[in-house]
């Protein structure tokens, strides 16, 4: 289901793959090469579970990239989901539900005040899976944290919803 | 409770000259703090420590907009919306005349921040967050970066003096990988 192109490196087979051989290259200048990276169906796949997942939510993020491509670059960079408020949450038992669709493995952290939890997620699957991770809060809290980390190389679609239960 | 006080510098480099001659420096101490250091014969002086010093220090992670504030209110709930033409650049942003590469370096030697981005992604995400009744909320798409203090020093090789001395603010220095919303409140 996942698309990583790189567009353009024709130009570079032809000069390249002459390594120990004694003989003048033909040296050309590279054409740019295009990366991008396709996660529609991954993201598809997570938001269509997202959805059918805490209805009573409070926060709700639907998903986003693990990898993205920047503005004017020409290369991945993985990206770290980090959402913050500076709300007062109220005493009570909270739990973030998250959904993975794609392939690689996600930490979450969920943190509210000085009260949170760091949890390895589920692995992340073609059609997507669903972890939970909870915090107990014995008074009112200030500040919530909430940090999606992709191991390693990791290729998915990442949301998360919020709800007290 | 007595204690000794054994003062010594924080860092030593000795290089001997024909003489033996030892030259101090300390990293990151005001070599004036210490007083110049004075070689014993100009002809054999070695200063390791010559040249532009870049200190960074007191870093606090800050949030860098990168997108709409999405504002709604009061009370229920605020949901931003996608955007895909967001292109604000994210570039180091600092007071005083300090070199943006140094100072990038010596900050993720020091502490351990990738500062490699100067762009933003292209687009954001929707996100909903509950708005406290009678507030506003407000939910905006960023990048999770840091703002910090620099110092810049020169020390002259042959005299191994600090000889000027500059402060200053990075008032911001994106981060590479971590982007996402944060959410804050308003009386109106």
């Amino acid at each position: 289901m996942l698309r990583l192109a790189v567009i353009g490196l024709a130009s570079l087979a032809l000069t390249g793959c002459a390594e120990g051989v004694d003989q003048p290259r033909e040296v050309s200048t590279p054409s740019p090469a295009q990366v991008r990276v396709e996660l529609d169906a991954e993201l598809s796949a997570a938001t269509v579970l997202l959805k059918t997942q805490a209805s009573e939510a409070l926060v709700n993020a639907l998903p986003r990239p693990t990898v993205v491509v920047p503005d004017g670059e020409n290369r991945l960079v993985t990206m770290i989901i980090h959402d913050a408020d500076n709300s007062d949450w109220p005493a009570g038992r909270y739990r973030l539900t998250a959904v993975c669709a794609g392939f690689g493995s996600i930490v979450a952290n969920f943190g509210i005040g000085a009260y949170g939890e760091v949890k390895e997620l589920a692995p992340c699957t073609n059609a997507g899976s669903v972890d939970y991770v909870e915090i107990e809060l014995p008074t009112t809290a200030t500040g919530l944290t909430v940090v999606l980390v992709p191991a390693g190389d990791s290729r998915a679609a990442v949301g998360y919803t919020i709800q007290k239960i | 409770m007595v204690t000794s006080q054994h003062k010594r510098p924080l860092r030593r480099r000795a290089k001997a000259g024909a003489g033996g001659l030892a030259v101090v420096a300390l990293i990151g101490v005001p070599l004036s703090t210490f007083g110049s250091v004075q070689a014993a014969s100009a002809s054999t002086q070695v200063c390791s420590d010559a040249g532009t010093h870049y200190v960074v220090s007191n870093k606090q992670g800050i949030h860098l907009p990168s997108g709409i504030d999405w504002k709604s209110g009061p009370g229920g709930t605020v949901t931003s919306s996608i955007e895909s033409t967001q292109t604000t650049s994210l570039s180091v942003s600092m007071s005083g005349s300090f070199s943006t590469g140094a100072i990038v370096a010596q900050a993720e030697v020091t502490f351990g921040v990738d500062a490699s981005v100067s762009q933003s992604i292209g687009s954001t995400y929707t996100y909903s967050h509950p708005v406290t009744a009678g507030k506003y909320g407000h939910v905006q798409f960023g990048n999770w970066g840091w703002a910090m203090n620099v110092r810049k020093y020169e020390v002259s090789s042959s005299t191994c003096t600090i000889t000027s001395d500059t402060y200053g603010t990075v008032n911001r220095m994106p981060s590479a990988n971590s982007w996402g919303f944060r959410y804050w409140e308003t009386a109106s």
